[in-house]
């Protein structure tokens, strides 16, 4: 079974001129392991769609289910949960808390998975050494360059995993430089058991490439349009 | 958790130290105030409370002359009303603990070259006992003095202090005119009485001796007033009827002519001032704490601000993973903290004003451990209460709004 599956989604932005609509119709399935890159010109839609995906935002219309649950059944705090456990984001503008250091930045989500303080520093460092920022731990975000904070937002992203988890591997982390079009990472955790291992080569990502406007053409793995406006 | 949330609230604060201390400096306003008027609402409540003791308990007090709804009209020359067997009558009746009947008037006091003015009590020996009156030094005059008009005193430790100076009074002798006095005791001191007077600046001495070598009174046993002890204070209601029901009968008063004495309730009288000063010392308090409800309109505005200000950052927490009541509760410690903080300064600031105030106004005043603990506590609630508002919009911000709040 597909760890995300989004049937029909569509969301519009209530604008001045009337309604906007952002996404129209889209359909996606993702197995779990799966490395894959949406891409498409600026303003096409791929925000509004990563939000989703990461459940910060609801569509209008369409279903979501994620590993087996239906996002629109979901709480707040459900939803909150999920992204705890289940999702990294690393935004468009990185998006890091300026007054903490980057080692309280990178455990920050570990705080609200209410893990104690030594657990915390240690996986924070752990993440940051990852990235290549063993050294940086006390500064502030403002006091890096931009690269770095991204980095840092990468660290932050991939720190939630459960180290219980067998599959968390170093070489499961993203490699530099990151697309700085994607602003999302989702990680299969495999709660039910499948075994992918994440495709490294570039040719086993699978791109979904929209053309400008709403994501009207999409392709799932066949190469076949999942989707169609 | 806690303890990551304690730490983040604390370095919130730090960031914005000017605000944070302003903030709470409503707060310490606030519980400084509520202590310093706690303190001096409680030190008068004390105060009038060892005044009530000092007077003893169940008493009546029956003066001579006429009573008005004003109060007491009695004639400057006029002929005490009172008089001993009034006092006897008085003893008879049921409920009845103690009777002293006192007559006075202020005498001139000389011992070598000290001249002093005090009020002599004359009366007998049960004044001692239905005032709860113990002594210092020495002992008291007895029936037999009373029998026999002695010259005998006991003197008040205000008066032993004017007379005597630094000479143990007991045994010494002192005149009034030309006539010698030998001071048998010294009283323990009573300090103020409810209207301010100083109790200890007074001599008390056997009834017939104040009213025929002192006064030299023309009316033969007439007393000014007479001190009535209850046995207790559910009989005092029914033995204040019997008492001026018997005193009209022996005064031969008609129905519709007005009593020719007086009849106070010492307990009630005691009972009203303890009532006015407790409403005094409230009074304060509640003007107190709506400097403490201001400083707490303080915090939930720069809670309100500082939500607004870091919308951002709370749709970045809620994007990583932080649930309505995790941030509910980053937003709910900072204010309590600022409340506690607060708090403890103003609590410090409070006592310290109160024991300034106690001693440059040589005033009473009572800071009292519970008291403390009842500001401390309502800072919390203040802190919950004012800071719940902000922290529950906060909690409340939907994710992708709060992300795109510039
Ligand atoms: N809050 C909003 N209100 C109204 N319109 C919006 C809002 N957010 C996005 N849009 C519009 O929706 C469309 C999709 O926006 P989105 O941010 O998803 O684009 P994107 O593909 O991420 O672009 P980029 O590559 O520039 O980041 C854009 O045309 C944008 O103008
Ligand atoms: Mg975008």
């Amino acid at each position: 079974m597909a760890l995300l599956t989004l049937e029909g989604i569509s969301k519009s932005y209530v604008t001045a001129a009337g309604p906007f609509p952002a996404l129209k119709q889209v359909s996606l399935a993702i197995e779990p392991g799966e490395f894959v890159a949406i891409m498409g010109p600026s303003g096409s839609g791929k925000s509004t769609f990563m939000n989703i995906l990461g459940c910060l935002d609801r569509p209008d219309v369409g279903h979501y289910r994620l590993d087996g649950r239906s996002v629109e059944m979901l709480d707040k705090d459900a939803l909150a949960e999920v992204r705890n456990n289940f999702i990294g984001f690393v935004f468009q503008g990185f998006n890091l808390l300026p007054r903490m250091s980057l080692e309280d930045n990178v455990a920050l989500p570990l705080v609200y998975r209410g893990l104690g303080r030594e657990a915390r520093r240690a996986q924070a460092r752990e993440m940051l050494a990852k990235v290549g920022l063993e050294g940086y731990a006390a500064s502030l975000p403002n006091r890096i360059s931009g690269g770095q904070q991204q980095r840092v937002a990468i660290a932050r992203a991939l720190v939630n995993r459960s180290p219980a988890d067998p599959r968390r591997r170093a070489d499961r982390q993203p490699r530099q430089p990151h697309q700085r079009g994607s602003d999302a990472r989702l990680r299969g955790t495999q709660r039910r058991g499948h075994h992918h291992r994440p495709r490294h080569a570039r040719g086993g990502h699978r791109r979904l490439c929209p053309p400008a406007g709403a994501l009207p053409r999409r392709r799932n793995r066949r190469g076949q349009p999942d989707a169609a406006s | 958790m806690l303890g990551a949330m304690l730490h983040e609230a604390w370095q919130a604060m730090g960031a914005n130290r000017l605000r944070t201390l302003l903030t709470m400096l409503g707060m310490v306003i606030g519980v400084g105030a509520v202590v310093l008027m706690m303190a001096i609402g409680q030190g008068a409540q004390y105060a009038v409370a060892q005044t009530i003791n000092s007077m003893g308990s169940n008493i009546f007090v029956v003066l001579s002359g006429y009573t008005s709804t004003g109060g007491v009209r009695s004639g400057g020359g006029s002929a005490p009303t009172l008089n001993v067997a009034d006092a006897e009558a008085i003893a008879e009746l049921d409920g009845v603990d103690t009777v002293a009947p006192v007559h006075w008037g202020s005498v001139q006091m000389v011992h070598g070259t000290n001249n002093w003015n005090a009020w002599v009590h004359g009366t007998t020996p049960a004044y001692l006992d239905a005032r709860s009156w113990p002594l210092a030094e020495g002992a008291a005059f007895t029936d037999s003095d009373v029998r026999a008009a002695t010259r005998v005193a006991l003197i008040g430790k205000t008066t032993a202090e004017n007379l005597f100076g630094e000479e143990p009074p007991v045994g010494k002798t002192f005149r009034i005119g030309q006539a010698p006095f030998v001071v048998l005791g010294v009283m323990a001191p009573k300090g103020q009485n409810l209207d301010g007077r100083d109790q200890d600046d007074l001599v008390v001495m056997p009834l017939t001796t104040a009213q025929r070598k002192v006064f030299g009174t023309a009316f033969k046993g007439s007393v000014r007033q007479i001190l009535v002890k209850a046995s207790s204070s559910e009989a005092m209601p029914a033995l204040e009827k019997t008492i001026e029901a018997l005193l009209r009968q022996r005064h031969r008063l008609r129905e519709g002519v007005d009593n020719d004495f007086t009849l106070r309730n010492l307990t009630a009288v005691a009972d009203t001032a303890a009532e006015t000063t407790r409403v005094m010392s409230m009074l304060l308090g509640a003007i107190a704490s709506v400097s403490l409800i201001v400083g707490g309109i303080g915090i939930m505005n720069i809670m309100l601000v500082s939500v607004t200000e870091r919308t951002r950052e709370i749709g970045i927490r809620m994007a990583i993973g932080a649930r309505q009541r995790d941030i509910l509760l980053q937003f709910l410690l900072e204010a309590i903290i600022i409340s506690v903080i607060g708090c403890l300064i103003g609590l410090l600031l409070g006592i310290a004003g109160a024991i300034a105030v106690g001693s440059i106004a040589k005033s009473t005043v009572v800071i009292s451990g519970s008291a403390a603990l009842a500001a401390f506590g309502v800072a919390a609630g203040v802190g919950v209460f004012f800071g719940y508002y902000p922290a529950h919009k906060a909690a409340r911000l939907d994710p992708i709004e709060a992300l795109r709040y510039q």
